[in-house]
């Protein structure tokens, strides 16, 4: 591996002077917030700055809050490890503070946030790798160059987005807010994300993700993010899913907008699977209702052979874990 | 009275207290004045000539202070240590062979330097047909590496012991199989560094994370046209070696060339991608295994044929092959035997020795069909095991002669796992559980080619403390520690009394170093004799003082009394300074060298007795798959060892459970991802090559089982490498066990076990 | 282009000039020559770097030393009270076996010491997933989960 490569660093006190950095360097300047990802990419060079803007020190953008009518905010700061530690996220989103626990190593997850960890770059076993790997092959798309070398002819890239407390996030409303100089924008979290492996999200370089917030937990429903991977520590996702259920008298609630399962590590985002919602309101609970939605799962990704897990044992796994996690999800809601 | 004070005690490493407090410094730690930063520039193809090299733009970077090339070097070839054809440039001359050769190095102030100058470096290629399959390299056509070998065979053996045919007529069953394993690397976590300094009286001084640092002493010299003594080899600590530290690597060489081309110390360290992409690995084979057994379970007949992926140059490739063949039957009774090996040259990085040398791969196809056999008679696994077991005082069909052996009381303790069934319970639909066996015996102390004889010299202070000196190193396994018990004990020492002293070829005594498992059996006789040899002559002065006989005396518990008149005694501090310091004085040091008594095998027919002694052992794992996810837990595993005898039992078990850890990261999680085309390797990081973490990892119950050598220092064989010959096939077969099916290429994945499945409900 | 940090490692001040890139791991090795804090794979994924960072475990390969600025690291070098008397985590690596080569063991005791400073009782099981950032090839972890275990009790 490199040694670093040279920059000018940063490290704004306040979210004014951070967004007004961002304006002054645009294109030049990159975030940094825990580094645990965007080291490493420098490290290899995917990623060279001249300018770094560290969020460690703007005030207020590691707290959390929660407030029983509108829900938890947390800023973008916020590191994996207090979130985990956070008394309101134990206590009332714990498949939150599960799901932080599934990211990396301890000693990830005391520096990681939050925000990096959703505005995560996308992976490829093409991608990353130092500028030393890389040689023995031309560019691909995403480091500029005109191929993929994973799907051969392809004109788009399929790197894989692997944040894990996305599918969990978005499984429960969450929204995130974009501050830039020009003011603020809130937009859904599942909006966040492109969907384009080359940019995988909508961050435009003024701009930078300030705070996420999530509703309250509505009454009978229950979430859960269950994830694979080989070693059950430290390992990024072969992939993963997270679920929302809502539970009425032991049978699934009526309201097809209680339910929601998404889909993480298996495309350039995390993918909403589409009529969850229909497919499960007013079921018992039981295989057959979970069956049809893992399925409808399972047909709608398309995972490429660029991640640990080949693309067969992914699509495999997808009913599987669809299932596990809506199982959980209702034992969930039901306790 | 016990019989003895040290020896056989679970004591503290003689190192550990150094490494606890960060004080041990191991070779990347190292700094000298002036020192200069050395880079490597490597091969980004798999198989290419090189038109030309131009270094003029790095070298005008400021900073830079020297380029080197091919065309700075002798010419040497390293590799093949049997016959002394080695293959491998340390800096690529006209070919390279694969993604990851070395093709020139930089030395520059700084680091980042160095880094920036390997940029500006350009080489003109001339690309070649690659090939990356070894059955592919071995036919016609196929693109060759290396001129003198046809059909990209690097090596090939053929054993022919006894009449396989006969022995498969008169067996009641016979399965053929073919089983596949994958590369592995040693992940070590410190990535091979180097550190050289050449002076003014032509002397280069040289650290490195070298396991074997002979081989450094005897290669170095020869690539850089010095004199044998004219290279000093520094042992710092190392941390972790694995078989793959043995050799010396282009590294070594060129910080050392480096060095004598400024005049100053440089220091290049790798990174871990550069080791797990371009370093050494585990061979990868490709084994058709045909077994013959009588309805009683007695094993009639083993015929195979393994084809090692060795990669793109040599190495120690001739002992893998003939390792591969002649341990093949080992630890049963087999009467005819019937090998041929083949280890073939491909672009891929270059396969070395690994814990347990080619054996583990074996040993998972051997003792996974023994287990597919024994289903189809419908015999119990261990008790196959048991039919068969060698036992003190066997021959091989190849020559090896069986001294010591405990195979029988490891299988039978194993065995006691047996009652883990029991305390399953109720299972959930989708989870299955199994419990399987591994047998093993592995060489200790072989002879390899040259010679095998390891020196040693215990120096004994003035204050009563001694020094043992020896060039055998401690990579980590703690052969330090167990030498030093060694020599307390026979002094009558505390092992607090020994004092550590590193291996340094200027002052401690020949020893090739860590392979083999040759350490405590051969360097500890060594050391054995010259603390006896050191004991002694304080004897002559104890004697005198004592008014007794030199062979009368007993030194125990830092103390030296007369056998039959205890009363008689005196403190050992006080003996060593009446020995130091009366009349004209004496240097009281030690001197013992050992080499066991062999012949080097006959490498490609597979004659001869290798081992002085052999040690054996047998593993027992319990898994729970997942039928859902396909994914495998290990969930507990029993190891047992017949070491002879342990020196230290803490250390023993160390060992094994460190085998655990190498065992099930082949069996069940680590691979090496290859990407389209290059042969280069899709995963070099700790993050996608798997190496078991503490999560992954079983309780395990280990345990010495001891048999007192005949041959060895105080009846100790060996505990490094054969430890880990059959972690895979106790965790491939307990899932046989669980699941019915076997899979018969590593690792075992969960996509494997659900296509197994999914095939098994089609039939 | 260097900045001047004062950078507070095991109880000592050092004002330096170091450049913005360089991470923590590089001042503590190159600048500050505290080699017990080891580099396996500069990538986050062995922990042989790990160091306390006001007293949590972090990676010193993954974190810029310009962001330490306040911070109290403790390496290896800092955790025993003096040369003659280990820390009671060192104390039990020893005595148990816990360390083989040793190319792990500043880690792996760091990230067991800021372990039993948040959780003085864990269990094995949580002993096993607090470890788990920091691999050993040579050990099986067996003998290091029963050393932390030994130090708990301590
Ligand atoms: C050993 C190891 C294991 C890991 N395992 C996992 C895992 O299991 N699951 C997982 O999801 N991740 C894993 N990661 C990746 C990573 O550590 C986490 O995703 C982490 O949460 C990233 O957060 P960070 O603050 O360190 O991000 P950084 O590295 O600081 O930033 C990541 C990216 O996000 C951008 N960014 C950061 N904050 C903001 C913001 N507020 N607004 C806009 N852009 C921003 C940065 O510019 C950068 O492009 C692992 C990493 C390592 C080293
Ligand atoms: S998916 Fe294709 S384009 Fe995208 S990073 Fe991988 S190789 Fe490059
Ligand atoms: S060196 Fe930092 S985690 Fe490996
Ligand atoms: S003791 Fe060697 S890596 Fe842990």
């Amino acid at each position: 591996m490199r040694r670093m490569p040279r920059f000018e660093y940063h490290a704004p006190a306040s979210a004014g002077e951070t967004a007004s950095l961002l304006s002054e360097y645009g294109d030049a300047a990159r975030l940094i917030a825990g580094g645990t990802d965007l080291l490493i990419s420098m490290k290899q060079r995917l990623s060279t700055p001249e300018h770094l803007i560290s969020l460690s020190s703007v005030t207020g953008l590691d707290a959390v809050d929660y407030d029983e009518k509108t829900g938890l905010r947390m800023g973008a700061a916020v590191t994996l490890a207090s979130l985990t530690q956070s008394p309101p996220i134990k206590d009332k989103y714990p498949a939150l503070e599960a799901a932080a626990r599934k990211v990396g190593s301890v000693q990830v997850r005391n520096i990681a946030t939050l925000g990096g960890n959703l505005c995560l770059d996308t992976r490829c076993w093409y991608y990353n790798q130092s500028d030393y790997w890389r040689q023995s092959r031309p560019p691909c798309h995403k480091t500029g160059g005109e191929v993929c070398h994973v799907v051969e002819g392809s004109k788009r890239c399929f790197a894989v987005y692997s944040g894990d407390t996305a599918p969990i996030l978005m499984a429960m409303g969450a929204e995130v807010k974009l501050m830039s100089g020009g003011g603020e924008r809130v937009i859904s979290l599942g909006e966040l994300f492109t969907g384009d492996g080359l940019r995988p999200n909508a961050v435009e370089p003024h701009e930078f993700l300030s705070e996420i917030s999530v509703p309250p937990p509505a009454a009978g429903s229950g979430v859960a993010y269950v994830k694979l991977r080989l070693r059950e520590e430290v390992d990024f996702p072969i992939m993963g899913v997270a679920a929302r259920v809502t539970m009425s008298d032991g049978a699934f609630g009526s309201a097809p907008q209680g339910f929601k399962v998404v889909l993480n590590a298996v495309g350039s985002a995390p993918v909403e699977v589409e009529g969850a919602g229909e497919m499960l309101a007013g079921k018992a609970p039981e295989q057959a209702a979970l069956e049809e939605v893992a399925q409808v799962a399972r047909a709608s990704v398309h995972p490429q052979a660029n991640t640990a897990g080949t693309p067969e044992y992914r699509r495999m796994m997808v009913p599987v874990l669809v299932k596990h996690a809506l199982t959980e999800a209702a034992a969930a809601a039901s306790s | 009275m016990e019989e003895f004070t040290v020896v056989g005690k679970r004591l503290p490493r003689v190192d550990a207290v150094v490494k606890a407090t960060g004080e041990a410094m191991y070779a990347a730690d190292m700094e000298l004045p002036g020192m200069l930063h050395g880079k490597m520039l490597r091969s980004p193809h798999p198989h290419a000539r090189i038109l030309n090299i131009d270094t003029g733009r790095a070298e005008r970077l400021q900073g830079v202070k020297a380029v080197v090339t091919a065309k700075d070097t002798l010419g040497y070839r390293y590799g093949d240590l049997i016959l002394g054809k080695g293959d491998e440039p340390f800096l690529a001359t006209e070919k390279v062979r694969f993604v990851g050769d070395e093709v020139a190095a930089v030395a520059a102030v700084d680091e980042d330097t160095a880094e920036e100058a390997l940029q500006l470096i350009d080489v003109e290629y001339e690309l070649l047909p690659a090939v990356f399959d070894p059955l592919e390299a071995m036919e016609e056509g196929a693109p060759l590496l290396h001129e003198h070998a046809a059909n990209n065979i690097a090596c090939k053996s053929t054993m022919r012991f006894g009449d396989v045919e006969a022995g498969f007529r008169r067996s009641d069953c016979v399965r053929e199989d073919r089983f596949e394993t994958q590369p592995v690397c040693h992940a070590f976590l410190e990535p091979h560094a180097a550190l050289a300094t050449y002076d003014s009286t032509g002397k280069i001084t040289f650290w490195g994370s070298k396991q074997s640092p002979y081989f450094t002493y005897r290669n170095m010299p020869r690539a850089l046209g010095l004199e044998l003594s004219k290279v000093r080899i520094v042992q710092p600590f190392i941390g972790g070696g694995f078989g793959g530290k043995n050799e010396m690597f282009s590294l070594d060489f060129t910080a050392a060339l480096l060095s004598m081309k400024t005049g100053k110390p440089v220091k290049i360290v790798y990174g871990q991608e550069e080791v797990l992409s371009a370093g050494r690995q585990r061979n990868p084979t490709i084994m058709d295994i045909k077994t013959g057994v009588g309805k009683d379970g007695t094993i009639m007949a083993i015929k195979c044929r393994i084809v090692a992926n060795g990669g793109a140059y040599i190495s120690i490739g001739r002992m893998t092959r003939y390792l591969m063949g002649s341990v093949l039957a080992l630890p049963y009774r087999v009467p005819n035997l019937e090998y041929d090996g083949y280890r073939v040259y491909t672009n891929n990085q270059v396969c070395c020795a690994q814990r347990g040398h080619g054996v583990p791969q074996v040993r998972y196809a051997a003792e996974s069909q023994l287990d597919m056999i024994a289903r189809e008679l419908d015999i119990d696994p261990l008790d196959i095991r048991l039919k068969n077991a060698l036992q003190p005082g066997d021959n091989t069909v190849n020559g090896f002669r069986i001294t010591s052996c405990g195979l029988t009381e490891c299988l039978q303790k194993a065995g006691e796992i047996k009652k883990w069934r029991e305390e399953w319970g109720e299972l959930p639909p989708n989870k299955k559980r199994g419990i399987g066996f591994g047998a093993y015996g592995f060489v200790s102390g072989p002879r390899v080619a040259g010679h095998n004889t390891a020196g040693a010299m215990v120096k004994v202070h003035e204050d009563g403390a001694i020094s043992v000196l020896t060039g055998a190193t401690d990579s980590g396994q703690g052969s330090d520690s167990c030498l030093s018990q060694i020599a307390a004990e026979v002094l009558g020492l505390g092992l607090d009394k020994v004092r550590l002293v590193m291996p340094d070829s200027e002052v401690t005594p020949l020893d090739p170093g860590t392979f083999g498992s040759r350490v405590t059996f051969v360097s500890g006789n060594a050391v054995w004799i010259a603390a006896d040899d050191a004991r002694k002559q304080l004897a002559e002065v104890g004697a005198e003082l004592l008014g007794a006989h030199p062979e009368e005396l007993v030194f125990r518990n830092e103390q030296v009394f007369v056998r039959d008149d205890p009363e008689k005694n005196m403190p050992f501090t006080k003996l060593v300074k009446s020995a130091c310091y009366s009349g004209t004085g004496r240097t009281i040091m030690g001197r013992g060298y050992f080499a066991p008594e062999l012949e080097v095998p006959n490498y490609e027919t597979g004659e001869g007795n290798m081992s002085a002694t052999y040690s054996f052992g047998a593993q027992a794992a319990e898994v729970e798959v997942d039928t859902d996810t396909g994914k495998i837990t290990v969930t507990r595993m029993k190891v047992l060892h017949d070491c002879g005898r342990a020196i230290n039992p803490m250390h023993v078990e160390g060992q094994l459970e460190g085998s655990v850890c190498g065992g099930l990261g082949q069996a069940l999680l680590e691979d090496k991802i290859k990407g389209k085309d290059t042969g280069q390797a899709s995963n070099p990081s700790f993050m996608e090559y798997k190496l078991p973490s503490a999560v992954d990892m079983p309780d395990i119950e280990s345990e010495a089982v001891e048999t007192i050598d005949p041959v060895g220092p105080f009846g100790a064989k060996e505990s490094g490498e054969g430890v880990q010959v059959s972690t895979v096939p106790a965790i491939t077969n307990a899932v046989y066990d669980a699941l019915g099916v076997m899979v018969k290429t590593l690792p075992v994945t969960p996509e494997k076990i659900l296509k197994a499945l999914e095939k098994e409900n089609e039939e | 282009m260097k900045q001047l940090i004062s950078l507070n490692v095991n109880g000592e001040t050092h004002e330096l000039a170091v450049f913005p890139w360089r991470t923590l791991q590089e001042v503590i090795r190159e600048e500050l020559k505290l080699t017990g804090t080891k580099k396996g794979c500069d990538t986050g994924d062995c922990g042989a770097c790990t160091v306390l960072l006001d007293g949590r475990a972090v990676l010193s390969c993954l974190l810029l030393a310009v962001r330490c600025q306040d911070a109290e690291i403790v390496t290896i070098e800092g955790l025993a009270e003096s040369k003659d008397r280990l820390h009671p985590l060192q104390e039990a690596f020893v005595n148990h076996g816990a360390i083989q080569c040793g190319f792990c063991t500043p880690g792996v005791i760091l990230t067991a010491k800021a372990l039993l400073d948040s959780n003085p009782n864990p269990t094995k099981e949580e002993i096993r997933v607090g470890i788990s950032g920091n691999l050993c090839r040579c050990t099986g972890y067996a003998k290091i989960i029963e050393a932390i275990q030994a130090a708990q009790s301590a």
